[in-house]
């Protein structure tokens, strides 16, 4: 009885569990240990909290990373944080990100991330990562940083995994946060989220322009049609 | 094949001593090949001879083509029919008349084309029925026939075997001008009444009926039809294709703009459900909301879920939900159920000692996004439903100009900012698509004031003549216009 009550979903509840996913990279020193002549930079591709403090093993049963053909394996996993792997090359590609949940929280629960692993700054970094002035950190030898903020969704989780989750809350991000290194902080939020509003509100008011437009229009047609003697 | 080689080289060929002089015309060459490959590959028809040195020489049995037909057999010979020479009588003569002619002797019959003398049935009146029913006859024109000339009538017609065209030419009834329709209508309303009469229940009566009127009428328009000039025929066929254009374009107008109300109808409402849900509570647990959250911890969380269970018995909406949280939200009306003395201030500072630890909203009511979705797992981000592909790259610059940075994906995809983003996305794509139907009702407008004002100048000078073929825009339908118009 108590078994299944606790395996009853809440309908309409939703849990979202933050992270920060991406890569870092940096270029190899002359002396510096590496797998094959050829390679330039060290990089490193990673799942990471985006509180410093929170233990994304609460929920993360494993993350794989699938890396090119050419690493030895390619596939790597790893089954306890920190979820990194560090490797040496020349070469940018995708990487694809398989983070599975626990299965005790929600069965064969798993996502699937794709990151573009990112050696070289690009010109304009717009798209990806909050990598402001990329180019000049590339110039200062700067490790280049491609990452991304993405929320894990429980939808309509099961009470049991709801308690679980909730019991552990997620420590509300602060610019007192120790050791944070990225952007994605609430005000980053608040200001996307400004922006947007911003956005919605001006579309908003042309939609209503443009639909009193358009049933104007379709008012002078239906006019139009009657005084010609049309249907 | 070396034949051929040496051909493209313009060399002698090979092993052959009568060429080898120094003799190059072509002819003699031609001559000289052909005399030394005729004994190795004889040629077979229908089949290309560098196909055949592929095959192997020998011509598989398939395509050897069957050339001769077998010779007739004359061996085993038949006797000759015999044919006589016989006399016949005609039945379709009266006169008796005997001829001769070559039959088979095998054949008995009488006279092979008799049977395609087909004598006319025709209904007939005597005396008594002329009296009793054809004089009664009441439709238009019948007074004006006497007995005589429908006698007349039908020994014509009984003469040329009801061909009619002959019996209306040959018809000459001193002081009566009768058309082809006339005799015919008297000739079928005579027939008519006469069956009616003899057998008034004979079903097929009813559906054979002779209608003047309708026959005038449409010979008349068949003799209109052949009238037409070259012009006006191609004019018609030019209106008529365009009439079908307008219908076809009205029609998927239509459709048009029955999608596009449907969808701002849509809207309408989605736009409501999202403001309830921000007048109610902070739609679900990013950073932002997280931020809002109040002081507590597994009590608070039992306590929401205490009432989500609630809410799920009592079955009440989401809007008694959003009423009863106020705008204060589950979470801290929960902490407030707990600790009631705790006054707003004293949240704020537990709040800030408690900074790092802090409850997350329990999300009671997750965005509209999420609402949608199924229970499970994934990643927020990627549940933004991708606009059209054809719309992509005219939103994507939509958005540019909004001044939002980040147009195929949020940079930072909480639930308030991804709900924000489907809004915007949405109410690109709603634009968009009333600019095209206000688009195509510009052009439609622009059309029929184009026809009101050719109406009023037509209003204004009625007596106007109009060139032939040239008046447009006033009829109910170009095409009816032009027919009307031939016919005057």
């Amino acid at each position: 009885m108590a078994s299944r009550h606790h395996h009853s979903r809440l309908k309409g509840v939703s849990h979202s569990r933050p992270i920060l996913y991406g890569t870092h990279a940096s270029l190899l020193k002359p002396n510096d240990k590496r797998a094959d002549p050829s390679h330039t930079h060290k990089w490193t591709v990673f799942v990471r909290p985006v509180h410093p403090n929170e233990d994304l093993s609460l929920y993360i049963k494993r993350v794989q990373f699938k890396l090119h053909e050419s690493f030895d394996p390619p596939l790597r996993t790893c089954d306890a944080p920190p979820y990194e792997v560090h490797e040496t090359g020349w070469g940018e590609f995708d990487i694809p990100i398989k983070i599975t949940i626990h299965e005790s929280l929600e069965p064969r629960g798993h996502v699937q991330l794709t990151h573009t692993l990112q050696l070289y700054p690009k010109e304009n970094a717009d798209g990806a990562g909050g990598s402001s002035g990329a180019a000049a950190a590339a110039a200062a030898g700067k490790p280049v940083v491609s990452e991304r903020y993405e929320e894990i969704v429980f939808n309509e989780p099961t009470e049991e995994t709801y308690r679980r989750l909730a019991a552990h809350p997620v420590p509300v991000m602060t610019k007192r946060a120790l050791g944070v290194t990225h952007v994605f902080t609430p005000a980053t939020e608040a200001e996307e989220l400004g922006k947007l509003k911003e956005a919605c509100e001006k579309v908003e008011a042309q939609l209503e322009r443009d639909r009193h437009k358009l049933a104007e229009k379709e008012a002078e047609l239906a006019r139009l049609k009657a005084s010609l003697g049309e249907d | 094949m070396n034949g051929d080689i040496r051909d493209i080289l313009q060399l002698e060929p090979a092993g052959d001593p009568s060429a080898a002089g120094g003799v190059t015309t072509s002819s003699i060459r031609k001559a000289a090949r052909a005399s030394s490959d005729k004994p190795k590959d004889k040629k077979s028809d229908g089949m290309a001879r560098e196909l055949l040195s592929l095959v192997g020489g020998a011509p598989p049995l398939v395509l050897v083509k069957k050339k001769y037909k077998a010779r007739p057999n004359f061996s085993k010979q038949t006797k000759a029919a015999e044919w006589v020479w016989r006399k016949f009588s005609n039945p379709a003569r009266t006169d008796k008349l005997e001829l001769q002619h070559w039959v088979k002797a095998t054949d008995n019959e009488d006279y092979y084309f008799a049977k395609f003398n087909k004598p006319l049935e025709m209904v007939r009146y005597d005396d008594a029925e002329y009296e009793s029913t054809v004089k009664q006859l009441k439709y238009p024109g019948a007074s004006s026939w006497t007995r005589e000339e429908t006698d007349y009538l039908y020994s014509l017609l009984l003469q040329y075997d009801l061909r009619w065209y002959v019996v209306a030419d040959r018809y000459a009834w001193e002081g009566s001008v009768r058309s082809i329709d006339d005799l015919k209508e008297r000739y079928y309303a005579i027939s008519h009444a006469l069956l009616t009469a003899r057998n008034s229940a004979a079903p097929e009566l009813t559906s054979y009926v002779f209608n003047k009127a309708h026959e005038v009428e449409r010979k008349k328009n068949l003799e209109i039809l052949y009238a037409r000039t070259k012009e006006q025929i191609d004019e018609e066929e030019k209106l008529f294709y365009e009439l079908k254009r307008r219908e076809a374009k009205e029609e998927r107008m239509a459709k048009e703009r029955e999608a596009v109300w449907h969808l701002l109808r849509e809207n309408e409402h989605k736009g409501i459900a999202v403001q309830r849900e921000l007048a109610g509570l902070s739609a679900s647990g990013g950073l932002l909301s997280g931020a809002h959250a109040a002081a507590g911890g597994h009590a608070v969380v039992d306590k929401n879920l205490e009432k989500l269970k609630k809410r799920k018995i009592g079955g009440s909406s989401r809007r008694s939900l959003s009423e009863d949280g106020g705008s204060v939200g589950p979470a801290t009306s929960g902490a407030n159920a707990e600790s009631p003395g705790l006054t707003s201030s004293a949240r704020k500072k537990s709040r800030v000692k408690d900074e790092l630890h802090a409850t997350p909203e329990p999300d009671a009511d997750p965005s509209p996004m999420m609402r949608k979705m199924g229970a499970g797992v994934f990643a927020r981000s990627q549940k933004i439903p991708p606009p059209k592909a054809l719309n992509l790259a005219r939103i994507t610059e939509m958005m540019h100009e909004l001044g939002v940075k980040h147009t195929a994906k949020p940079h930072m995809p909480t639930a308030a900012v991804c709900d924000k983003f489907v809004e915007l996305q949405t109410n690109c794509q709603i634009i968009l698509e009333i600019k095209k139907a206000s688009d195509r009702l510009d052009y439609e407008l622009d059309k029929l004031r184009a026809r009101a004002r050719s109406v009023e100048r037509d209003a204004d000078a009625p007596d106007t003549p109009v060139p032939a073929g040239r008046k447009r825009g006033s009829g109910a339908t170009p095409a009816a216009g032009s027919l009307k118009k031939t016919r005057i």
